[in-house]
């Protein structure tokens, strides 16, 4: 497989994308493959901080590719394949967490996260802690994803669009059906109260730890 | 900072915390983040709140920290594209307004038949005389023909016949409009005589017109029985 024009996380160019957009709806199967592979694991990532629910988590991920290339011809130029992606998967997931009743947040988000190793990770436990590794790194990773999961959905959204997709207010705007302004403002509050909440939570030099993102 | 006039103030803490986000993105002027930046040197609280803020959100961006798919998920996906049955539309958005709007009309729609249906009830399981007379009797003011069930205790006579009062008051008006009904519908409808209705003259019946009598018919079957007289010494005038 070719990838050479893949960044170092996946993203495709967008000449490349486009490309691959136009042999998908012609038929081509691998192209509808490389745009899998090239937006499937922060797509996964989106749907999981979101849904809050590991076994969900592909069911979701499949069925918004699914109907992604299921209109894949009413697909319009001017936005990113990555954009209206996000677009299907959010729409999905409210209406997960609308089945699940999972507005509210009953889940011990903390304990799933302690407990999750990412595979990249297990070759890592052989390693002597770095100061990404330490306990009070993991401690403060819990703490901090605790924190986003109390945001309601479109705070949420916002929070992981942004810093994870680094998509623009009027792009997240897209993905979340509202005027830019309003995101910037669900964005403000968001943050604001990511510091109020982490403010109470934080112990007292958690800021000589640094985390990296292979840390898991 | 500056005042109206343009001259530089002492920047506080109140000052620099609204543009702590504008500030991490990059999004300020570069005198003003020259002036946050150096109030930051001054202040440890100011620090260490950016410092977070700054950490969070580098956390969030680069934290795997998710589910890993199966190596095969995507060409699983892309052989399910093969399917047309898995070519899923467009998931639909509702708003809050909108999923209140669907559920009132879905309400409205089902409060029709739901309303039949509790009426039919009321007249099926009240019908005139349906009921075995047991003492001591009560005869209801106006209708002193249909006996009703007091429960035997003289205590919960008062609210309870009210109830069977109402229900019954009920059950003998929808009967006789029901009966009204169908006297209406035979003037105009040729129905095959039934044996209820033999002293009203029926015209003869063409094919394919016998479906209201068929679909009614056990339900006039309950509510044209007449209702038995209680004797007289079993009965409480009121």
């Amino acid at each position: 497989m070719i990838r050479s024009n893949d960044n170092s996380d996946g993203r495709l160019a967008v000449d490349e994308e486009r490309g691959l957009i136009r042999a998908a709806q012609l038929g081509c199967k691998e192209s509808a493959r490389r745009l899998i592979l090239s937006h499937q694991d922060r797509l996964s990532a989106f749907i999981y901080r979101m849904i809050r629910d590991r076994h969900d988590t592909e069911e979701v991920c499949q069925e918004a590719f699914l109907r992604a290339f299921g209109a894949l011809r009413t697909f319009d130029f001017q936005h990113r394949f990555s954009t209206w992606l996000f677009t299907i998967a959010y729409r999905l997931c409210l209406n997960a967490m609308r089945k699940s009743r999972d507005y509210a947040g009953g889940i011990d988000f903390t304990s799933m996260a302690s407990t999750h190793r990412h595979p990249a990770t297990e070759a890592d436990d052989d390693v002597p802690d770095s100061v990404a590794n330490t306990d009070e790194a993991r401690r403060l990773r819990d703490v901090i994803w605790n924190s986003v999961e109390e945001l309601t959905p479109h705070q949420r959204a916002a929070v992981l669009l942004f810093y994870r997709e680094q998509m623009s207010c009027q792009q997240i705007g897209e993905v979340l059906d509202m005027p830019a302004a309003t995101v910037k403002s669900h964005l403000h509050r968001a943050r604001l109260k990511l510091r109020e909440t982490l403010a109470g939570r934080m112990a007292d030099g958690w800021s000589s730890v640094r985390f990296d993102a292979s840390a898991g | 900072m500056f005042d109206q006039k343009g001259f530089a103030v002492a920047t506080t803490c109140r000052d620099v915390r609204h543009l702590y986000d504008a500030y991490l993105d990059g999004e300020l002027s570069p005198s003003l983040a020259a002036e946050v930046q150096a109030h930051l040197l001054q202040c440890p609280e100011c620090q260490r709140e950016v410092e977070m803020a700054r950490a969070c959100g580098h956390l969030i961006a680069s934290d795997p920290g998710a589910p890993v798919l199966p190596d095969d998920f995507a060409s699983r996906v892309v052989a399910q594209l093969d399917q047309p049955q898995t070519i899923l539309p467009m998931p639909p958005i509702m708003t809050r307004r909108q999923r209140r709007r669907v559920l009132l009309e879905r309400a409205a729609a089902a409060f029709v038949p739901a309303a039949a249906a509790i009426l039919l009830l009321v007249v099926l399981i009240v019908p005139p005389g349906s009921r075995e007379p047991e003492s001591p009797r009560v005869v209801l003011g106006d209708s002193s023909y249909r006996p009703i069930d007091a429960l035997g205790v003289r205590e919960w006579v008062g609210p309870t016949f009210s109830t069977l009062q109402s229900t019954g008051r009920m059950a003998d008006e929808l009967q006789g409009l029901y009966h009204m009904t169908v006297r209406e519908a035979e003037s105009r409808i040729p129905i095959r005589p039934e044996p209820y209705l033999t002293a009203v003259p029926v015209p003869t019946l063409p094919d394919g017109s016998a479906f209201l009598t068929e679909l009614l018919n056990p339900l006039i079957q309950v509510l044209s029985a007449p209702p038995p007289p209680p004797p007289d010494d079993e009965i409480v005038r009121f």
